[in-house]
């Protein structure tokens, strides 16, 4: 790949984003700490073909997520008719019992999904995760972009890189959609949180309020937020940055000082749109993961068009049989985990902690799925002045509003080290922008 | 078949003002196959807005808010309900009757329920309700009941432990026990014919319905229970929830009366 002006502006750029103040918070040993997030500035590009194909799959297999929320929260037919077993969803800990029987406004329960993909070296594509709760880091490629264009004008001059800069007006419009009448918000929980400078980015973007639980209240059948001066207006959609056990203490955990009480109740009847719907950790579990392609062949007839990566579900008796006979060769993943907590690869176990495993295994065979490692692509980096190759993925967003509209970039998230297939900025990684063709 | 007046109070004392007071109320009986509500009053004091809801278990709810300080709150609610019509509810299918298999925080077993789990035995062939109604009579040969030893917050494995408790333990380890055996058993709340408080007791799925089945007394529930609200444990089915701001202690009184009506 030819080499870009823009490579030589790379600290240029990581000055203007820590200057802006694009950081990532992590906790380590109980103390919250804001870090860096490091920028490559060699981008991830994707070829338009390229791109078409995963706008093709990312929009079936999110409109197959959507209906299949949809259908557990209401008839279950998935599970009436054996596709996916009742344990998959009842003792799932994403699964809330309190969202049962409710109909988000029009119907929209993955209003912002942000899916993890990883191209292998062949090229093809397998899907690692589905994030449909609160998925962040749209906000870093955008005010990557744009930091981009400013230090090197000339990189964007005849390349045809489809223009990223439009995300918040996506997401503006998906929260139009659902608004049920009054402003917009984006709850926060407040500084302390890893991704705050992408909630002030975002509300500043959109034109949304800025809110913490304790300025917004409900009255009667309604949210509103109050202002400094006493000023109360009507809110119809709320982007909630908190995830969903934090919500109301009313009907969530009742320990929680940062939600909103009674604002469940009230979307019960439709009053106000919560963006992403309580509830939608039941389709983005890693044990349900498994059965998305089969979802996509039960509510809509068609094979999925993004395969996932080769997976195995202990729970069944014959990929049990396969993941001891092969167990060496894979990746263990404890469902309930996330951000790269709770994998592990196999072959890099003790002995000893390869037969502590099993023994697990066997026993709580439904906490965990195995996987085939898929070697994927690397993606070159820049080391002290030098391109070195690194493991890399890529997640992608999807906007629901009437339809689903796939955002032409995506995060890159590389690892740093060498060796590491881990590539969630929760443990210290870095991104790149990406950079959708137009032509 | 039985025509039935109730009563239910329950009073809190605050013992210095609270605000920002926001509470969620299920206290309402509602007609369902095995009971017909004919008359139903309540009454929520102080609040600056009352609004009606039902919870995704089907059980009414009031929900609301006081904003202004008040050393003082009350929930009164009194009707006529006919008891007994059918053995079983029967309005939930096998489906959705299935979240009810799993355990949850309050009934997870430890080892003196698996224990307790695994001392019976059953006949071949034997139905979610015989299996059940046998549970049952182990738990109440172990278990006995006494008041003050344990809380709302005690789980069924603390509650075995102890090996005493009040109706919400007996409820609780049962749900357990039903659990174990993969029974969808739901946790009950309502009120006893009789003077006292509210009472809890279980239902188990068997046969297409749910059965009522009173731990506490060791039988089945016929006509002298009235039937408010169910849930997969106490925590879905509290009848007073609040938060409020302010340090006060509060002192709760709690009366309910439910006698047969004069024909």
């Amino acid at each position: 790949m030819r080499d870009f002006d823009l490579y030589a502006h790379t600290e240029q750029v990581n000055e203007l984003l820590a200057r802006y103040g694009v950081k990532f918070g992590i906790y380590k040993n109980n103390e919250f700490r804001e870090q860096l997030f490091p920028f490559d500035a060699i981008p991830r590009v994707i070829e338009k073909a390229d791109f078409e194909y995963l706008e093709r799959g990312l929009k079936q297999r999110v409109i197959a997520l959507n209906l299949f929320i949809r259908d557990i929260y209401g008839e279950k037919k998935i599970v009436r008719d054996k596709v996916v077993p009742e344990e998959f969803i009842y003792a799932s800990s994403g699964y809330l019992a309190q969202c049962e029987g409710v109909m988000p406004p029009r119907g929209v329960y993955t209003h912002i999904a942000g899916i993890d993909l990883v191209q292998a070296k062949d090229g093809g594509w397998y899907i690692l995760e589905d994030n449909l709760r609160v998925p962040s880091g749209a906000s870093y490629p955008v005010i990557a972009r744009e930091l981009c264009r400013r230090s090197s004008p000339k990189t964007f001059e005849d390349i045809g890189v489809e223009d990223n800069r439009n995300y918040a007006a996506l997401l503006k419009w998906t929260m139009d959609y659902v608004n049920t009448g009054g402003h917009n918000v984006i709850l926060t929980p407040g500084r302390y949180n890893a991704a705050y400078f992408e909630h002030s980015f975002l509300a500043e973007q959109t034109g949304a309020h800025l809110v913490s639980g304790r300025e917004l209240t409900v009255e009667g059948d309604h949210l509103y937020f109050i202002d400094y001066s006493g000023r109360k207006e009507r809110i119809g959609a709320v982007y909630r940055r908190i995830s969903d056990e934090y919500l109301d203490p009313m009907n969530f955990n009742k320990e929680s000082l940062i939600g909103i009480p009674h604002i469940y109740d009230i979307y019960r009847k439709g009053n106000v749109a919560l963006l992403n719907a309580p509830g939608n950790g039941v389709a983005d579990d890693k044990g349900i993961y498994y059965f998305v392609p089969k979802m996509i062949k039960y509510y809509l007839g068609e094979d999925a068009i993004l395969n996932n990566a080769p997976t195995y579900l202990p729970f069944y008796k014959e990929d049990m049989d396969y993941v001891l006979e092969h167990f060496d060769r894979l990746v263990l993943k404890d469902v309930a985990e996330a951000g790269g907590y709770g994998v592990v690869f196999a072959d890099k176990m003790t002995k000893r902690e390869k037969e502590d495993f099993l023994v697990l295994l066997k026993n709580e065979p439904r906490r965990f799925i195995a996987q085939e490692v898929i070697d994927f692509r690397d993606i070159d980096i820049m080391e002290d002045g030098e391109r070195v190759p690194r493991k890399a993925d890529l997640r992608a967003f999807v906007l629901m509003g009437e339809e689903p509209v796939v955002w032409k970039s995506g995060l890159t998230r590389f690892s740093r080290n060498p060796d590491s297939f881990i590539v969630n900025s929760s443990q210290g990684g870095g991104f790149k922008d990406t950079w959708v063709l137009s032509r | 078949m039985k025509t039935l007046d109730f009563s239910y109070y329950m009073e809190l004392k605050f013992d210095e003002p609270v605000s920002g007071h926001h509470f969620t109320i299920k206290c309402m009986p509602q007609t369902t196959v095995r009971q017909r509500i004919e008359e139903l009053r309540v009454d929520v004091y102080p609040n600056r807005f009352l609004s009606y809801d039902e919870d995704s278990f089907g059980n009414k709810c009031i929900y609301g808010h006081m904003e202004d300080a008040h050393d003082h709150f009350e929930i009164r609610m009194e009707g006529r309900a006919v008891t007994g019509i059918a053995p079983a509810e029967t309005e939930t299918d096998a489906v959705h009757a299935g979240m009810f298999r799993y355990q949850t925080q309050m009934t997870r077993p430890g080892k003196e329920i698996l224990a307790l789990a695994k001392s019976v035995s059953f006949a071949q062939e034997a139905s979610n309700y015989e299996k059940a109604r046998l549970l049952m009579k182990k738990l109440h040969e172990n278990f006995s009941y006494v008041p003050g030893v344990t809380d709302v917050e005690t789980t069924a494995e603390e509650a075995l432990a102890l090996g005493k408790g009040v109706c919400q333990d007996y409820t609780h380890i049962m749900l357990s026990l039903c659990r174990i055996y993969q029974i969808p058993a739901r946790y009950a709340v309502g009120l006893l014919e009789g003077e006292g408080q509210s009472h809890a007791w279980a239902e188990v799925w068997s046969d297409g319905g749910f059965f009522p089945l009173d731990p506490t007394n060791n039988c089945v529930v016929g006509d002298a229970h009235i039937h408010i609200s169910s849930g997969r444990d106490y925590r879905d089915c509290m009848i007073n929830q609040g938060i409020f701001t302010g340090a006060a202690q509060q002192k709760r009184e709690i009366h309910a009366l439910v006698t047969q009506a004069e024909q």
